[in-house]
């Protein structure tokens, strides 16, 4: 186990460390010094006290020799005067116990062995002396021990000195090394742990190299660290700022938050935008996502997804993105935001640690798509009402429906006749249903084919019952005979409704035929011809459905919008109004100057017209309706209206005056910049003069809601002309 | 394949109709009945219930009682909620795993729907990693 340990400094390590050497040192120095001393002190101390036993054994011997125990014991008395003797003890030449003794022997009153000695204890030093009279003849042996407890203490005065004095030297080198530790070591390093905190803290560090030695390598090498580490820093900071950049610049808002969903570290600009910054301010993923229904079910999924996502390891996160919802709507009141969600895993040590969410905004796209959606489903349904009636197909369509309905009544009748329906009869009905559903199935009538499919499988197995078992329809078979009828009579009124609605000239389709241009051409030339009621009634007939002026129209308008970026709409009204023959040469031209001239200049962008509180869907309105003994045609678009102040200078370098209604008839003028779709000044001239010459005229009306062109016949036109003739004929 | 079996019950032929269409085209095999009583005969392999409060005769409350005791008879646990915009409906849910708010919000109800199964997965997941 690591067990935290106290901070000790250096220099009190090598201060104790210094001190304790030199505490033993000093010690086995002075006690070795100490003994040297007392050993010279007792050795000194042995030499004069074999000296002085020579002296006593001189004195001694007389009396001894002469046996006077007086003179022997006043001798010794005298020698034990001195203090530096112990005991002294007189033995004659047999006797074991001292002939006289003075003091305390060290082991009581037993008679040395014979001979001169000398010993040293640990207190005091014996010496044996043999006495002889002058003839060298042995008279006994003197025994003195002299004292050496002075010399102990003046050994032990010594080796209190010397440890004193070691002990001061001592202190006195701690404190130098302590000193010198301190400033060239303790000190530098206190400026390189400082400097690293520095570092830590993410600021440049720099420490002063001074000294030349191993110190001053370390801080050198700080130092170079320091710069390696602040470069790394920079360069970090530089990918950390362009990561960044980059990420604020993505679609994407981007969050981060750990397993308790609460916001931390990074967070892109985007984000700010999506969310806003107050709602990040909340710190959790959680309201962020589904600020208005926190315990909703969606909400409570989240919750659910973010348990089982911090549960997984890196590797199977992928397994939980199935499980994460894949969107969020955010709405502020005015407008809803779709985000698309994304999470990626932030890993760490095998373990998800936090989750990054991207979230994209994709309502703009979801609204695009949904209109190219719609414009592709109306695209297409036009398109095929289109083959359809282009091959003639509306009247043989009309004329299906005709059939049909009229074999329906066919069949009710035979299921409405009394009496039993045998096989013929079955045989007819089946023959009249099959008729139905070949017709349908060859115009894509899904509905009537199907039913009337349902109503020939029944006929099938009632005609396999009768032949088989001669078992014949019952009143439950006939009612059910009628009610599957009734279905195909409903589907044959719903293709009738699909025909009209999906016809370019209106519920007219119903009443069309077709004949040859060229035929009636030659009719008109040889009515023209003839005058009178008959070129009249001619006329009525060679009318063409305003519709049909319209067919390239309601196709190509909504293109334009798309290929302009504007949301255009066509609507027509009168659909089914008679254009007298010569006005159906030039009319689709016509219009279609005019649709091409709204879109390209007229029509403002949907945002351009959110700026002027319009709908963001232009419309434009094209409406045909009889007057008088003409017709008159109306082409509105609730666009910006004309550019007066352009139009006023397109014809002043013209020449041109007049007002700006008239002026924009002017050949040669345009306010626009060149287009493929308008603006090349030939136009508004020519669209007048095609119309002149068939009899009709064209004005127009604007504002800012708005431009109302009018196509009217003229003063004069062909057709009262040709009914004053009539009425003078 | 479906994504999944949903039955709504509701007293408006209108409002089932609307939600039976956003159901189906995203892929959800979908019942409706405006019966409230023998609603449980259409809960044969049900995984979400969606319920009205307000419907006559009978509460969305007594009508969710009464599908979870026939669910229960036959093995079954769907999942029930509330379909309201009434918050004060929405706050007590006894009987229901939660409710669907911002009703006539077709894509609200599919977004809620869509985290009501991921939510079904969700504890089923949990479910089998506890080995229950």
């Amino acid at each position: 186990m690591l067990r935290r340990r106290r901070f000790v400094s250096l220099g009190t390590k090598l201060t104790l460390s210094v001190v304790l050497a030199l505490a033993v040192a000093t010690f086995v120095i002075a006690q070795r010094l100490g003994n040297v001393a007392r050993a010279r002190e007792i050795e000194a101390k042995a030499i004069a006290a074999s000296m002085l036993c020579n002296l006593v054994v001189e004195s001694l011997a007389p009396a001894v020799d002469f046996g006077d125990q007086d003179a022997l014991t006043t001798e010794l008395v005298r020698l034990k005067k001195n203090p530096e003797i112990l005991y002294a003890g007189v033995w004659g030449r047999e006797n074991e116990l001292p002939l006289a003794e003075q003091g305390i022997r060290t082991f009581g009153g037993v008679r040395p062995p014979p001979g001169s000695a000398l010993s040293i204890g640990a207190e005091r030093i014996s010496v044996v002396r043999e006495l002889s009279d002058p003839q060298g003849a042995s008279l006994g042996i003197v025994l003195t021990e002299f004292s050496l407890k002075a010399e102990i203490a003046r050994g032990e005065e010594t080796r209190r000195q010397i440890l004193t004095y070691a002990t001061l030297l001592g202190l006195g080198l701690s404190l130098m090394v302590f000193g010198i530790t301190r400033l060239q070591v303790i000190r530098p390093l206190h400026r390189l742990v400082s400097a690293t905190r520095v570092l830590e803290g993410g600021t440049r560090a720099h420490v002063q190299v001074e000294s030349n030695d191993e110190i001053g390598a370390l801080g050198g090498a700080f130092n170079a660290m320091s710069a390696a580490i602040a470069d790394r820093e920079t360069r970090l900071a530089d990918a950390n700022r362009e990561l960044t950049q980059l990420l604020d610049n993505m679609r994407q808002a981007i969050v981060v938050f750990d397993a308790a969903g609460k916001l931390v570290g990074f967070r892109s600009r985007q984000a700010d935008a999506v969310f806003g910054a107050r709602e990040l301010e909340a710190r959790s993923v959680v309201p962020l996502l589904y600020p208005d229904a926190p315990d909703g079910v969606e909400a409570a999924a989240f919750r659910a997804w973010l348990e089982l996502a911090f549960s997984l390891s890196p590797l199977d996160f992928q397994q939980a993105l199935d499980l994460a919802p894949p969107q969020a709507v955010l709405s502020d009141g005015t407008r809803q935001s779709v985000l698309s969600l994304d999470f990626l895993p932030l890993a760490k040590a095998d373990k998800v640690e936090q989750i990054m969410l991207l979230a994209t905004d994709i309502s703009e796209q979801l609204e695009l798509e949904r209109r190219v959606r719609l414009q592709d489903a109306e695209h297409a349904h036009q398109l095929l009402a289109m083959r359809r009636l282009l091959a003639g197909g509306g009247q043989l369509l009309v004329s299906l429906l005709d059939g049909a309905r009229s074999r329906v009544e066919h069949i009710a009748r035979i299921l409405s006749a009394p009496g039993e329906l045998d096989i013929p009869a079955i045989d007819d009905i089946f023959r009249k249903v099959h008729t139905i559903k070949g017709e349908a199935r060859a115009f894509d009538l899904t509905e009537l084919g199907r039913s009337s499919a349902v109503l020939e499988d029944y006929l099938e197995l009632l005609r396999s019952r009768a032949r088989n078992l001669s078992r014949l329809p019952s009143p439950e078979d006939r009612q059910e005979l009628a009610d599957k009828l009734a279905e195909v009579v409903r589907a044959t009124d719903a293709a009738a409704t699909l025909i009209v609605e999906a016809s370019p000239i209106g519920p007219a389709i119903l009443e069309q035929v077709t004949v040859r241009r060229s035929d009636l051409d030659r009719v008109v030339e040889i009515a023209e011809l003839q005058g009178g009621a008959i070129y009249g009634a001619v006329r009525r007939l060679a009318a063409r459905p305003f519709g049909e002026s319209l067919l390239y129209l309601t196709e190509a308008v909504p293109s334009w919008g798309e290929r302009y970026g504007k949301l255009v709409v066509l609507d027509v009204e009168g659909r089914d109004v008679a254009i007298p023959l010569e006005l159906t040469r030039v009319l689709p031209a016509a219009l279609t100057h005019l649709a091409r001239n709204a879109v390209a200049h007229g029509i403002e962008t949907p945002q351009e017209r959110q700026l002027t509180e319009k709908p963001a869907r232009a419309v434009i309105q094209i409406e045909a309706r009889e007057a008088h003994d003409s017709v008159e045609i109306m082409f509105r678009d609730d666009g910006r209206g004309l550019d007066r102040a352009r139009i006023r200078l397109a014809a002043g370098a013209l020449g041109a005056f007049g007002s700006d209604e008239e002026l924009i008839f002017v050949p040669g003028l345009s306010t626009s910049a060149q287009t493929s779709l308008a603006g090349r000044g030939v136009g508004l001239d020519a669209v007048r003069q095609d119309l002149k010459n068939v009899g009709y005229d064209i004005g127009v009306a604007s504002g800012p809601q708005g431009t109302t062109f009018r196509i009217f016949s003229a003063a004069a036109p062909i057709s009262s002309r040709l009914q004053a003739q009539e009425g003078t004929a | 394949v479906t994504k999944g079996k949903i039955l709504v019950i509701d007293d408006s032929e209108v409002v089932l109709g609307r939600i039976r269409r956003v159901l189906d085209q995203a892929g959800f095999e979908v019942v409706t009945t405006t019966q409230t009583v023998g609603a449980a005969r259409h809960l044969r392999g049900a995984d979400l219930v969606i319920l009205d409060y307000h419907m006559p005769g009978m509460t969305g409350q007594a009508v969710a009682e009464s599908l979870r005791a026939a669910a229960l008879a036959v093995g079954m646990t769907p999942d029930i909620y509330l379909y309201t915009s009434d918050p004060m409906i929405s706050r007590s849910l006894p009987g229901f795993e939660g409710c669907f708010a911002k009703k006539g919000d077709d894509d609200a109800l599919l977004a809620q729907v869509d985290a009501a199964f991921r939510l079904r997965r969700l504890r089923e997941a949990g479910n089998r990693s506890r080995g229950l």
